[in-house]
């Protein structure tokens, strides 16, 4: 197992557009390391930039000490995961995991069936061996496949959108099987995503690419309480984070519903009299009649007209329009195309308590978490009230 | 419910009114005219339909793949390029589906028939194979094409005179790219031989034959030095004096041997000062003896098989002349081949085989037995001992006329099992 270090990479296609700009990231050896963003950010480019298949322009690639910049994929020893996951069926499960090894000639048969039972076991795979792949279950069929990576005993693991071809109930099986698995080899993984949802449940850090520039690295819990800018902070969450006008007036921010106060550590990175985006997550709101008294202190009360609510079983959503300046509709406009999404509408998302009444077309008393919020600058998009990770409430906890 | 998304670029009424609104797994037969041909394992599910007159293959995948897949597909069939031909592709909605339309391929079949129908240890029809599969590496590479899961189970293949004809069946991973980087080649041709091994040792264990185990490995790894010589050729860039030029002559004629034309030949200084000069060659189609063949006679068949034609054509021309005393002009003896030589004894070699496969091809295989044989017995034996040799398919064995039992039955679309 190695690390992976990236140092300033580069990558230009002939029409000279950068479709990775300048990304230096580290990867620990044994880290669980996701890239994700919108489609045309990099990722797949950095992902394939690290296993060979694409030239870096400039810059140094390394694993382990090595640098790798010009050697062949099947020298760089990395093993690209489900890249096949064919099964083939008169051979058995053992010889589905061998064939790899059979095939490169280096190992004795000796050898070849040692890493093949030790893999096996780790897959809890030990007692189909000398089954046909015709008599496992699905879960098992696919651990057969990751069984044929690890037997290479690669420096690392690579996956390019793996589940992307699969429907949602066997998505969500897969997960939870890389997962485990990353966990008891501990491997150094670099997993490439635009799915949001698997970024956040599988990386113990993930980078967030835009047109081939780095944008953050951080924990997912990190990534969602304290993202940098207006880009991670849309593309992190899911419903996403709301964003609306914000204005700052001596020590309180008016927002279009409510007056929050404003907290005495963002004096100095806002002015008096300006313009604001505000972003809050619609976990950060709550019908008021379900806030606890000792939490309701925190926050700020006021009444609303709800639009739409989505009942969800275990949760629920509610739906409230706002008017915003065109200054802000325009950056917002923005921020939609960039994040590949649907135009931001001019409604904010609220989470509710499933058990609250509040129904569409309700008057609704709602509660907001005034430490839940971040202010962003409407022109570079800057988070301008984001802690740094050992004053942040939020950071603080994460695992 | 949500009305399906139709996009057909075959708008049969057949097609048009399949039951679009229910999930692939769900069609059955009668209501829908399906057929069983056996594909292998597949990732996801494939199935055929039979309709207005000719086969198709369907495969239910996520609406994004699907999509991606008929792009690549759609940009191959722009390119020329040997793949099968997307014919629609089918967005269902309320499944969170899409169903995507191939034309199923005329005359073509599955590795399997060919390990099934013949001896299994038969080296030089699997020799064909792999070349084909190299060829259509090359072929895909030099266009810019990044298959990405290139193996025996997703490729199709036919014949085509005495070699064979590989065609790309699945593009879920494929990708296409303005040029493909080294690694990317080098990458896809792991995989090619990774998957093609693994191909071939199911099958010793299906045939339960692990005898030829070893052997199947190294024909396996072998396609990587069939790819690389062909693409060496292809992208050589030798130098010499500007006195040796002649050997650009040689260069093309190495080429066009091959079957590829050649689009623009130049020769560039190395450097300033020095009368060393780097060749470069733009390679074009490889239809160089079709395009000759056409021109000449107005056939239009397959590579293959017009070098096999333009050579059977030739010592016609060879015999006029010698016969005349005097020289005969290309096109007139051309004329007189289509006429007195190929078209009737073509007839008579699709009749002898039982109608197999298509009359260019039976001629083919007849031109090939007589070459055999005559060289068997040390002289020509002549047309008719060879239509008798096919007529009662006792060919020289592993010769190319052999494959003609994987073409048998391709019509009408029987049912066909595993072993066919």
């Amino acid at each position: 197992m190695a690390a992976i270090t990236m140092r300033n990479i580069v990558k230009k296609y002939g029409d000279g557009y950068p479709a990775v700009n300048d990304v230096s990231l580290d990867i620990a050896d044994g880290e669980f390391m996701i890239l994700v963003g919108p489609s045309g950010c990099g990722k797949s480019t950095l992902l394939r930039m690290i296993v060979g298949l694409e030239d870096i322009t400039s810059g140094e690639m390394l694993i382990g000490d090595k640098r790798v910049n010009d050697l062949a994929p099947r020298d760089r020893n990395l093993a690209m995961v489900f890249q096949n996951y064919a099964l083939y069926p008169h051979l058995t499960v053992f010889e589905n995991i061998a064939f790899p090894l059979r095939l490169a000639g280096k190992l004795s048969d000796e050898e070849i069936r040692q890493r093949v039972n030790e893999a096996a076991k780790t897959l809890e795979l030990g007692e189909h061996l000398d089954r046909k792949p015709a008599n496992l279950s699905g879960g098992q069929r696919q651990r057969v496949a990751m069984g044929r990576a690890i037997v290479r005993e690669a420096d690392a693991f690579l996956f390019d959108e793996p589940l992307s071809n699969l429907d949602a109930k066997l998505r969500g099986q897969m997960r939870t099987e890389i997962l485990r698995l990353q966990r008891k080899l501990g491997v150094t993984t670099v997993y490439v995503t635009h799915d949001q949802t698997e970024a956040m449940t599988l990386g113990d850090r993930v980078a967030v690419l835009k047109k081939g520039l780095l944008q953050q690295v951080a924990s997912p819990r990190e990534l969602y309480d304290q993202p940098v800018n207006l880009f991670v902070a849309g593309f992190i969450g899911s419903p996403p984070m709301n964003f609306v006008p914000a204005r700052v007036k001596g020590s309180e921010i008016e927002l279009p519903f409510t007056t929050i106060p404003l907290r005495d550590e963002w004096r100095g990175a806002v002015e008096d009299g300006k313009l604001y985006i505000a972003g809050i997550r619609p976990g950060a709101f709550e019908d008021a009649e379900f806030v606890d008294s000792d939490k309701a202190s925190r926050g700020v009360t006021f009444d609303v007209t709800i639009d739409v609510t989505e009942w969800l079983g275990n949760e629920q959503y509610a739906f409230v329009p706002f008017e915003a300046s065109a200054e802000i509709s325009k950056q917002l406009a923005e921020l939609a195309s960039e994040l590949d999404s649907e135009q931001l509408r001019h409604q904010i998302c609220v989470e509710l308590d499933p058990l609250s009444r509040v129904r569409s077309g309700d008057k609704a008393t709602l509660w907001l978490d005034a430490e839940r919020i971040h202010l962003f600058d409407p022109h570079s998009g800057d988070n301008l009230t984001r802690a740094t990770e050992s004053t942040g409430r939020h950071a603080a906890t994460t695992g | 419910m949500a009305a399906p998304e139709l996009r057909l670029r075959a708008p049969c009424p057949g097609l048009i009114a399949l039951p679009w609104e229910r999930p692939l797994a769900d069609w059955t037969a009668p209501e829908v005219p399906l057929r069983v041909i056996a594909v292998g394992p597949s990732r996801h599910l494939v199935r055929f339909v039979e309709s207005d007159g000719e086969l198709w293959a369907l495969k239910e995948l996520p609406p994004r793949i699907a999509g991606r897949e008929y792009g690549v597909l759609s940009r191959l069939e722009q390119m020329g390029l040997n793949a099968v031909r997307p014919a629609g592709l089918v967005f269902q909605s309320d499944f969170d589906a899409a169903i995507l339309l191939t034309r199923y391929l005329v005359g073509s079949w599955q590795y399997r028939r060919l390990f099934m129908r013949l001896p299994p240890d038969a080296p030089k029809h699997r020799a064909r194979l792999f070349d084909a599969m190299a060829t259509l590496l090359v072929e895909l590479h030099r266009h810019g094409v990044f298959w990405g899961d290139c193996s025996l189970a997703n490729t199709l293949f036919s014949r085509d005179g005495q070699v064979l004809q590989a065609f790309l069946v699945d593009a879920e991973t494929s990708e296409i790219h303005p040029a493909l980087s080294e690694g990317q080649r080098t990458h896809d041709i792991d995989i090619t031989v990774e998957n093609v091994a693994a191909g071939l040792l199911d099958l010793a264990a299906k045939l339960e034959r692990p005898d030829l185990e070893p052997g199947f490995i190294a024909e396996a790894v072998g396609i990587r030095e069939r790819y690389e010589q062909l693409w060496e050729l292809l992208h050589a860039e030798p130098t010499f004096g500007f006195a040796d030029r002649y050997r650009v002559e040689g260069t093309i004629r190495k080429l066009n041997e091959l079957g590829f034309a050649v689009d623009e030949v130049s020769l560039q200084p190395v450097s300033s000062g020095t009368d060393e000069l780097r060749l470069h060659v733009a390679v074009g189609d490889r239809r160089y003896h079709a395009t000759q063949l056409r021109r000449l006679t107005g056939m239009d068949v397959g590579e293959g098989q017009a070098r096999i034609l333009l050579g059977d054509l030739q010592a016609y021309q060879s015999q006029l002349c010698r016969e005349a005393g005097h020289d005969v002009d290309d096109s007139t003896a051309a004329q007189l081949w289509v006429m007195e030589v190929a078209t009737p004894t073509m007839h008579r070699a699709h009749a002898a085989v039982g109608g197999t496969g298509t009359p260019i091809q039976a001629y083919c295989d007849l031109l090939e037995v007589r070459w055999l044989l005559s060289e068997q017995t040390g002289h020509d034996v002549g047309t008719e001992r060879a239509l008798q040799a096919l007529t009662r398919k006792v060919v020289p064995s592993e010769s190319a006329a052999q494959l003609m039992v994987v073409e048998d039955p391709t019509e009408p679309f029987s049912v066909l099992d595993e072993d066919d």
